[in-house]
């Protein structure tokens, strides 16, 4: 039983990182429809820069942290208005960005190494320990878990209460629609890339926190990112966080009765069960 | 005030290299009722979305109240004043009533303004009102048309294009759509290009009429003449 207790807080502190990937990577795909596959890299370059500020030079987290969302919001933008806005002028088939996007992935990777190196990086931060009465977390899972809910909270009147989230909104339903009415769907496209990606650095510094950062984290950032999303439901915010934690549920409580060696292919598992009995996802009709 | 509110001139559009419209000299005057008829594929949609925004017009252009608009982005054509109803109930599905009502404003940031744009839908629509919570996918396809048009309406257009209102409704509620059209003319002071292939209904809200076949006007001028059934054959 207290194995099964510790594996329930694992999985809600992994559920709240891949919620949050999946919010990122969601808010992107709902909103545009491109498939951004260089959201992992963006995530590795917001990791790498939140090292160098805080890790290298030694400054305090959060600036480390502010640093490291600034460039991923940048690259964020300049994927779009560079590479995917163009295609889309040109009325390319969805294809075409996804591949580009798998190209950006590569050159983007590749950049990290250059610039920062291609070792594993971590950041030395004060870690407390706290009981659970027989399970145990740190206070690096608390601020996993307490980032998400205020991303959240932020999220949710982001959306409702204000008019770009609106447009956020209205886009997800029905882009063609969004532009009858009036909506800048470029300008609506360009927050998105920028608000995706600040989410991914939160969760890039997070994880650095807490394992160290390598140039191929991203690879694992965006996948479950992509199947939160595709289990919640593609177009659903709310979606994308309940695929999120189930997910991180379901990936932690399987080592109850699983051998850890195969804790990698749970989400495939999981992805190809929701694929075959549930193919829109558990919230395809909820669009927040 | 005398030259037309909108106007197209050798307007040429299409997808990849066809051309659906060829050279379109179309005038819109000011508290005006266009109504564009024509079969399926002759080209009607694809003028409107030339027009509006939605689709780059190959050549030929585009003017409205005197100034030059071809190939704008409809966000700002939308934010001077012209309003698009595309084809099928544009709604978004997915949201509630008042939602969509609320996003059919974007373009007009002022929250009291469109407080009140909403009761004057209402006021034509009640429906709308005892159903704003609704999920606008859930409704009938009237029901979704008056939306439509109820969205059209938040921001106040000067033009409001609508593209076959008629299309998929029953016959008695067709003509409910064209009375609010005629409707609306009066009360928003909005000149209207209505683009359709039900003569009957939409015929008598017309000032003036244009045929639209095979990506060319075959007929421009008096809706007087189409009421003729054998003129009706000798067109179609």
């Amino acid at each position: 039983m207290d194995l099964v207790i510790q594996l329930l807080l694992n999985g809600i502190v992994n559920g709240s990182h891949y919620a949050l990937l999946g919010l990122g990577f969601g808010l992107i795909f709902a909103t545009t429809r491109i498939v951004h596959f260089a959201f992992g890299s963006i995530f590795t370059f917001g990791a790498y820069v939140a090292w160098f500020v805080s890790g290298y030079m030694g400054a305090p987290i959060f600036l480390g942290l502010a640093a490291g969302v600034v460039v991923a919001m940048g690259l964020g933008v300049a994927s779009y208005v560079g590479l995917y806005q163009p295609l889309e002028r040109r009325g390319v088939s969805p294809l075409i960005p996804l591949i580009a996007s798998l190209g950006l992935t590569i050159v983007l990777e590749n950049l990290v190494g250059i610039i920062f190196g291609t070792g594993a990086r971590t950041i030395d931060a004060e870690t407390s320990i706290h009981f659970l009465g027989p399970a145990f977390f740190t206070s690096i899972h608390v601020w996993q878990v307490v980032s998400f809910l205020l991303v959240c909270v932020l999220l949710y009147l982001f959306v409702n209460y204000t008019r770009y989230g609106k447009a956020i909104m209205a886009m997800t339903d029905d882009p063609e629609m969004a532009r009858v009415i009036g909506i800048d769907t470029a300008r609506v496209s360009i927050l998105v890339f920028a608000l995706g990606s600040a989410l991914s650095a939160i969760a890039a510094l997070l994880v650095t926190l807490k394992d160290g950062a390598s140039t191929h984290m991203g690879f694992t950032a965006v996948f479950m990112g992509f199947v939160a999303v595709i289990v919640g439901g593609v177009g659903s915010l709310r979606g994308a966080i309940a695929g999120g934690f189930l997910l991180g549920l379901v990936e932690s409580l399987g080592l109850w009765k699983i051998s850890t060696e195969w804790q990698s292919s749970i989400a495939f598992i999981v992805l190809f069960l929701m694929i075959l009995l549930r193919p829109h996802g558990l919230f395809s009709l909820a669009r927040r | 005030m005398t030259g037309p509110i909108l106007e197209t001139r050798g307007l040429s559009a299409g997808y990849g290299k066809k051309k659906a419209v060829q050279g379109i000299d179309l005038r819109l005057a000011h508290g005006e009722t266009l109504l564009v008829l024509g079969h399926n594929g002759a080209g009607k949609t694809t003028l409107m979305r030339a027009i509006f925004g939605l689709l780059k017009p190959m050549s030929g252009e585009v003017f409205y109240d005197g100034h030059a608009i071809t190939g704008r982005i409809p966000a700002r054509n939308v934010a001077e004043g012209i309003a698009f109803v595309p084809q099928g109930h544009g709604i978004f599905p997915s949201l509630t009533v008042r939602d969509n009502l609320e996003l059919g404003g974007f373009v007009d940031a002022d929250t009291a303004k469109k407080k009140k744009r909403i009761e004057e839908i209402y006021g034509m629509f009640p429906i709308l009102r005892d159903r704003a919570g609704q999920i606008a996918g859930t409704f009938s396809g009237g029901q979704k048309q008056m939306l439509a048009i109820g969205m059209a309406l938040m921001h106040g257009p000067r033009v409001l294009i609508l593209d076959e209102p008629s299309i998929g409704l029953a016959p008695n509620l067709v003509g409910r759509v064209m009375e609010s059209i005629a409707e609306i003319k009066a009360r928003f002071d909005a000149s209207v290009i209505v683009v359709e292939q039900n003569i009957k209904y939409s015929l008598p809200i017309a000032d003036r009429v244009m045929v639209l076949k095979t990506g060319g006007v075959i007929y421009e001028g008096d809706p007087a003449p189409l009421n003729d059934h054998a003129r009706l054959v000798e067109l179609f």
